[in-house]
C-alpha cells in the first residue's frame, strides 16, 4: 500500500469521524465523609462545701444529709451504629468510713440514656447514665448529697475530687 | 484505489465492534477532583453538648468539568449514586466558574444532587474547566459514625 492510499484512508475517516474524540459522555467523581467518632463531656459548676452538722440534729439520730444541686454535665457523643457510651462517676479516694457522697444525674431531654438513679461514690467507676448513643445533650443536673453512716468523730474537711468520663459502653 | 476504503472500513469495523457508538465520537466530556471530608469533634459548634455544624463545603475548584468536541448547544445534568450514605445527608452542588471557551449558563446556586439525573448548567460551543464546588447538609452526631460514600455522575447532553 503505497503513502497516497495511507493518507487517503487517514482523510476518509476523518471525513466519517469528525472530532475523533474517544472521550465519553459521563464523567463521574466520589465524594467520601467520614463522620468519626466523638466523646466530648464538660462538668459545669462545682458543689459548694456539704456541711453535716449537729445543729439540726435530733437528738440520738445522726445528722440530717446535705444535699447541692448546682453541677451539671454536658456531652456531645457520636458513636457508630449499634454502639452506645456510658457517664461513668469516680473519686480519687474514698471517705473514711462513716462518711457517704452519693450522687445522682438527671437525664436532660434529648438523650436517650438511662439514669442509674442514686448511686454512692468511691473510687471505683460508678454508672450513672447508660444507654447513650449519638446525642447532643447540655444541663444534666447532678445533685450531690453527703451522710453520715455512722458516727464519726468531727473532721475539718474531707475533701474529694469527682471525675466523670464518658467512655464506651461494654 | 479500493485499498484505502477498505482499511477505513476495516478501521470502522473495529470501532464499532470494540462498543464505540457515533455518538461518542461526537461531543465529549471530562470530569476530574471529587471531594473528601473528615468530621470530627473539632467541628462542634461550641464544645461538649453541641451538635456538629450541619454544612460543609468543598473548595470552590473541587471539580473541574470540560466538555469537549462539540460547536452545539448541550445541557449537563448531575444525580448520584450511592454506595454508603445517610438518609439524613444531603449533596448539593453548584457551579463556581464558567470555564475557558464557549459559554455557561445556569447552576451557580446551590442544587440538591439526587438518585436521578436533574439539568446543572447548559453551554455552547467547547468549554474546558468549569469549576464545580460541594456541599454537604443534614450532619449530625444522632448520625452513626462510619465513612459514607456517594459517586456523583455528570453526562453532557447535545442539543
Amino acid at each position: 500500500m503505497s503513502r497516497r492510499h495511507i493518507l487517503a484512508a487517514v482523510v476518509l475517516i476523518a471525513c466519517c469521524l469528525p472530532g475523533l474524540a474517544l472521550g465519553g459522555t459521563t464523567g463521574s467523581h466520589t465524594v467520601n465523609i467520614t463522620l468519626q467518632e466523638i466523646a466530648e463531656l464538660d462538668c459545669i459548676g462545682s458543689p459548694s462545701t456539704l456541711v453535716l452538722s449537729n445543729a439540726s440534729t435530733t437528738p440520738g439520730s445522726l445528722p440530717p444529709p446535705a444535699t447541692d444541686a448546682t453541677t451539671s454535665l454536658s456531652w456531645t457523643s457520636c458513636v457508630a451504629s449499634g454502639n452506645t457510651r456510658k457517664i461513668t462517676v469516680a473519686l480519687d479516694a474514698n471517705y473514711p468510713a462513716g462518711i457517704v457522697l452519693r450522687a445522682t444525674v438527671a437525664k436532660p431531654a434529648g438523650s436517650n440514656g438511662t439514669s442509674a438513679g442514686q448511686q454512692t461514690l468511691s473510687n471505683t467507676a460508678t454508672d450513672m447514665l447508660t444507654g447513650i448513643t449519638g446525642e447532643a445533650c447540655t444541663g444534666a443536673t447532678v445533685t450531690f448529697e453527703a451522710s453520715l453512716s455512722s458516727s464519726v468523730a468531727p473532721v475539718a474537711s474531707e475533701s474529694r475530687i469527682v471525675t466523670w468520663t464518658l467512655t464506651a459502653e461494654q | 484505489m479500493k485499498r484505502p476504503f477498505l482499511l477505513a472500513g476495516s478501521i470502522l469495523a473495529f470501532a464499532a465492534a470494540f462498543g464505540v457508538s457515533w455518538d461518542a465520537w461526537a461531543i465529549s466530556m471530562s470530569v476530574s477532583g471529587g471531594w473528601t471530608r473528615t468530621i470530627g469533634a473539632f467541628d462542634l459548634q461550641g464544645g461538649a453538648g453541641t451538635d456538629l455544624n450541619s454544612t460543609y463545603e468543598s473548595a470552590a475548584d473541587a471539580v473541574l468539568v470540560s466538555v469537549t468536541d462539540t460547536s452545539a448547544g448541550w445541557r449537563v445534568d448531575i444525580k448520584k449514586q450511592d454506595s454508603t450514605w445517610h438518609a439524613s445527608l444531603g449533596l448539593s452542588a453548584r457551579r463556581t466558574s464558567s470555564g475557558t471557551g464557549g459559554s455557561v449558563a445556569g447552576g451557580a446556586s446551590y442544587q440538591q444532587v439526587t438518585d436521578t439525573y436533574a439539568t446543572f448548567f447548559t453551554g455552547s460551543q467547547a468549554v474546558s474547566d468549569i469549576n464545580v464546588q460541594l456541599q454537604v447538609s443534614g450532619v449530625s452526631v444522632s448520625i452513626p459514625r462510619a465513612a459514607y460514600d456517594t459517586t456523583v455522575y455528570y453526562t453532557v447532553t447535545e442539543l
